[in-house]
């Protein structure tokens, strides 16, 4: 089981080099993650979190490093590329969907990701659509019963909700989740974050997720790694993040940084 | 002028025995705008090498019938030719970086020197009906009438399945949400240069048409091209929109696109009834683009603009001044 299904050796990222915007985001950063692992993500503002999502994704490419999926290197692939090996939710909810096309067509789009898509096939069959309505009916949101639906009349809850089946509908060896729930109210974030778990668990999918949430962070997952300043500064699983308490991280930030906190909000925020 | 004098010069027989060379010239006008409609609407990019194209078109399909080839054959090539030049400026955008727009003037200037060298260094070169069979002649306006509606049908029913496809699926994500498009594998690059192949391929076909119809290639025609295009568009959304609000399907739009051409050009042949003078028709054409594409922006902003933001606050003031007055004045 305990396969490694990501891994990450010394990765650096530097932002505008040689300028006076210069910025490491990513100071030799080095993760493994088995198959199965639901790893949440904290850290302050700039500590590198969203970058090191990124450099995984291959938005842009890393300066050293390797990054490896499932035992193949993908630190030479262009975004498009990795996506076939990737299913990202992104924080805003108009990023993970295209406002414009009905639900359906988004489906379709996320369900041929890694296949050639040639001229020859119709964009949505029917045996694709029914496929789908069962997927949409897990969300119990009533999407089910809207598949021609333009996706921009969506709420921004439905939206993320969608982008999170979408990004799962070919069973991705990681799902990315970039704060996928911060752009919500906390009602509708609660909902996105139980559909979430309930998607996950049940395709065992191996997840990073990203949360400003510190109680988010402790509740779900097996794992938790905190970052600061472009580096992986706690990792913590098993026993210990069961019984992990929002006091005891900030202890073991302060312990692990080597600095004190100046206040809970830079984390917390 | 006597304007009584110049009212009775407007004869409105005229007018009616003008209508079907206009509504020709349209139907070749709707096939550009159905190829505008691909870059424009569904891939965001202002294209214009649709002005070369459509020249190159029709420079080709004139001096491919001047060699005995069959007028459907020589479109079908000239609208390969369309197909390479709209992937040269898809090439210029995408691997070279080249903002769109300017990947397109690039494209449009090289091909001016390509036409002339296509016509054999002339700047006009004529294929006669009387001595060539051709698919549509002003000649026969009626059947030429014919012949271009079934040829914007056909391309409206090709695009209508493309874009129906995973294929087209893809290219129309790319269009509205890139980001989205690559985190689900599409290659966007390659997306944008298959539309724009495919708009220039649809406009150097029509180019062919309108070279067999008005019987000669010129190495001006196809300047403004983009312009035209885009007013069908325009024009042909907003009455679409108009009559049929939500119930206005992909099919639907894209007929409006191209009757967007053919009212384009009613409005023209009105124009040169009317005596006005035809110098002035590219400045009207210009005003009409504009003022549609300004429309949808000023609509959105009179919904919010600081303008009315302002007053608002002012008039809320003064209602807190009056009602503070008023208190002051019961105490």
């Amino acid at each position: 089981m305990s396969e490694k299904m990501l891994e990450i050796i010394d990765v650096h990222k530097t932002f505008n080099p040689g300028t006076v915007n210069e910025k490491t985001a990513l100071n030799g950063v080095n993760l493994t993650i088995n198959e199965g692992d639901f790893i949440t993500v904290i850290g302050g503002n700039g500590a590198g979190k969203s970058t090191l999502l990124n450099a995984i994704a291959g938005v842009w490419p890393i300066d050293s490093g390797i990054i490896s999926i499932d035992g193949k290197i993908v630190a030479g692939l262009p975004t498009h590329k990795r996506a076939p090996f990737i299913g990202r939710v992104f924080q805003d909810p108009m990023t993970g969907t295209a406002a414009t096309m009905q639900i359906e067509e988004n489906m379709a789009l996320a369900y041929r990701r890694g296949k050639f898509r040639t001229p020859f096939k119709v964009g949505v069959t029917r045996k694709e659509r029914e496929l789908f309505k069962e997927k949409l009916q897990i969300l119990d949101l009533g999407l089910e019963d809207r598949l021609t639906a333009k996706v921009g009349l969506l709420s921004g809850g439905q939206r993320q909700a969608l982008t999170l089946l979408m990004a799962t509908l070919q069973s991705p060896k990681i799902l990315l989740l970039d704060e996928h729930t911060a752009a919500l109210d906390p009602k509708t974030a609660e909902k996105v974050l139980t559909a979430t778990e309930k998607v996950v668990s049940k395709a065992n999918l191996t997840t990073l997720m990203i949360t400003h949430n510190m109680k988010d962070a402790i509740a779900h997952g097996n794992r938790l790694i905190m970052m600061n300043e472009g580096k992986i500064i706690l990792d913590i699983s098993g026993e210990e993040k069961k019984n992990l308490t929002v006091k005891d991280l900030l202890e073991k930030f302060n312990v692990a940084s080597g600095e004190e906190f100046a206040s809970d909000k830079a984390l917390l925020a | 002028m006597d304007i009584t004098a110049y009212l009775d010069s407007l004869k409105f027989a005229d007018l009616v025995n003008a209508l079907p060379g206009g509504i020709a010239n349209g139907i070749i006008w709707g096939l550009v705008a159905l190829g505008v409609y691909i870059t424009f609407r569904l891939v965001d990019i202002a294209d214009l090498s649709v002005d070369g194209t459509f020249c190159t078109g029709g420079a080709v399909t004139v001096m491919l019938i001047l060699n005995g080839v069959n007028p459907y054959y020589a479109m079908l090539i000239a609208l390969a030719c369309g197909l390479i030049a709209g992937t040269v400026t898809g090439l210029l955008h995408t691997v070279l970086g080249i903002p769109a727009i300017l990947a397109g003037i690039l494209t449009q200037y090289a091909l001016y020197s390509i036409n002339l060298a296509i016509m054999d260094m002339k700047a006009n070169t004529a294929v006669s009906v009387s001595k060539f069979t051709l698919a549509v002649s002003l000649r026969y306006i009626s059947y030429s009438i014919e012949v271009g509606a079934v040829l914007v049908l056909i391309v409206i029913a090709l695009l209508y399945a493309y874009f129906g496809t995973e294929q087209g699926s893809a290219i129309r994500a790319t269009g509205c949400n890139p980001e989205m498009a690559k985190a689900n594998g599409i290659n966007i690059n390659t997306m944008k240069i298959i539309a724009l192949a495919l708009s220039n391929g649809i406009v150097a076909f029509a180019g062919g048409v309108m070279a067999q119809y008005q019987g000669f290639a010129d190495i001006n025609m196809g300047r403004g091209a983009i312009v035209i295009g885009l007013a069908a568009v325009i024009i042909g959304e907003v009455i679409g929109d108009a009559l049929f609000r939500k119930h206005m399907n992909f099919a639907l739009r894209l007929f409006f696109v191209a009757l967007g051409g053919v009212i384009y050009y009613i409005v023209v042949v009105i124009v040169l009834w009317l005596k006005l003078d035809t110098n002035y028709l590219k400045l009207l054409t210009a005003l009409i683009v504009a003022l549609f594409l300004a429309v949808p922006y000023l609509q959105k902003k009179r919904k919010a603009s600081f303008g009315k933001a302002g007053k608002q606050a002012k008039k809320f003031a003064a209602s807190l001044e009056a009602e503070e007055s008023s208190e002051g004045k019961e105490s």
